[in-house]
């Protein structure tokens, strides 16, 4: 470590003499009506220990978000003791373990402006060495003032560390421009990427289930309404939270605009299993299984829930209806 | 993870031989999740799925030899996604940790300076 540090000080400072002077706020400011400054100062600090800038910078944007942690909670969940560091991947797994959806930005500038200018602090990688010799570093930018061309970020143990609009940009490009803020379920990021956001929700489900999602894929909903993943998820979010009528609904919204439609009809037909409703679970899943390939992917699913269905017990709960 | 390339290379086989049965693993029994269906339309989301099966041990014993408690790996390793535990298991090594120097570079920076001014190679004047 010593030695690569030395390695890089004799380099920047070599370097020190022909920094950019360019400016980098200014013109995007005044290319997309942002205002000429922000600054989030209720965002909380946390000065790192030695080497914990990963718990430290996560534990600033939850706290924000009104998770209630501490960059040792935390560490534990991130921290790789032989590496000195934490990964990217662990600090986005460890905010999924605190009921928040993690979310990546577009590597994008805008996208890093849009978010401060929604009130949200971004937690960013930064190489503070050098391509060849990289010190990484997570820092969390809280603001920006186009007219000092100066960011600010609670970083290491500075609470507020103004950092010069060309310095921060080299440093997070040689991150690759990599930002993630923490969503409430419930808030939607800035840009309109639909896809990236329901990434973003699809993967905390993979790993926690979907229960406590339905106000995001709501979110998303109200955004992209005819979006027919959101409306899966929200169907299979009540469904989780055991509000099994709102969750047939959203089932036959999405059945309503394609009839063939795989995944909602397997997921309704267990649905009406675990309900009681033997006749009509069965006449969904055999609607889905006459329509369904030989080959797809989600046939041993739906054959799985036509034999659930059919080691029923006969006859229908009360309830079910015609 | 390197002692582990023959098992890969032996299992590559089985798992196109699978492909359709793996895929479905976690939809069969509680009804099909909504990440499922937004992978159906990512072949290589469908193909990560399946290589993390595969995976999910090796980056377990990975994070305890990086000095990981063995419960808290096990705990971690849950709490990632199948891609993700794909990309750790292949990229670990390359991937950046990041844990700040920023102090350490300060003070060797420092130390540099006061060398160069004893070395007589910078000069005030």
């Amino acid at each position: 470590m010593l030695q690569r540090a030395a390695t890089v000080a004799a380099a920047l400072l070599l370097a020190a003499g022909c920094a950019s002077r360019e400016p980098v706020l200014a013109p995007r400011v005044a290319a997309s009506a942002i205002p000429a400054q922000v600054e989030l100062t209720a965002i909380p600090f946390f000065p790192q220990d030695e080497f914990q800038c990963g718990p430290a910078a996560l534990a600033t944007v939850l706290v924000h978000s009104g998770v209630a942690t501490t960059p040792e909670s935390l560490a534990p969940r991130m921290y790789l003791p032989a590496r000195r560091g934490s990964l990217q991947v662990e600090l986005i797994a460890a905010a999924r373990s605190q009921q928040r959806i993690p979310y990546v930005l577009p590597p994008t500038l805008q996208a890093l402006l849009d978010e401060l200018n929604a009130g949200r602090p971004v937690v960013v990688l930064q190489n503070l060495g050098l391509e060849s010799v990289p010190i990484w570093h997570f820092a969390v930018v809280v603001g920006y003032s186009a007219s000092d061309e100066t960011f600010v970020l609670r970083s290491g143990i500075e609470r507020r560390k103004l950092e010069r609009a060309p310095d921060f940009g080299r440093r997070w490009v040689l991150g690759k421009q990599w930002a993630m803020v923490v969503l409430k379920p419930g808030e939607l990021p800035s840009d309109g990427d639909a896809a990236r956001y329901l990434k973003s929700v699809t993967d905390v489900e993979a790993v926690k289930g979907a229960a406590g999602l339905a106000p995001a894929y709501r979110a998303a909903l109200a955004k992209w309404p005819d979006n027919r993943v959101a409306r899966f998820g929200l169907a299979n979010a009540l469904d989780a939270e055991g509000q099994v009528a709102a969750a047939q609904r959203e089932y036959r919204e999405l059945l309503a605009l394609n009839p063939d439609d795989l995944a909602p009809l397997n997921n309704l037909a267990d649905l009406l299993r675990r309900s009681g409703c033997r006749t009509q679970a069965l006449a969904t899943i055999d609607r889905a299984l006459a329509v369904a390939a030989t080959s797809d992917p989600l046939r041993p699913a739906l054959e799985q829930t036509r034999s659930e269905i059919v080691a029923m017990p006969a006859g229908d709960g009360p309830g079910c209806g015609g | 993870m390197r002692n582990t390339m023959f098992v890969r290379l032996m299992s590559s086989m089985v798992i196109v031989a699978l492909l359709n049965l793996g895929f479905v693993q976690s939809a069969i029994a509680a009804g099909i999740d909504t990440a499922t269906v937004a992978r159906l339309e990512d072949r290589t989301e469908a193909l990560a799925r399946i290589d993390a099966q595969l995976s999910r041990a090796d980056v377990r014993d990975a994070l305890i030899g990086l000095g990981v408690d063995p419960a808290q790996a096990k705990f971690r390793v849950g709490a990632l996604t199948d891609a993700e535990v794909t990309l750790l298991d292949r990229e670990l090594a390359q991937l950046p940790a990041a844990g700040d120097a920023g102090w350490i570079l300060l003070v060797v920076l420092l130390g540099l300076l006061v060398w160069m001014f004893a070395t007589g190679k910078l000069k005030l004047n």
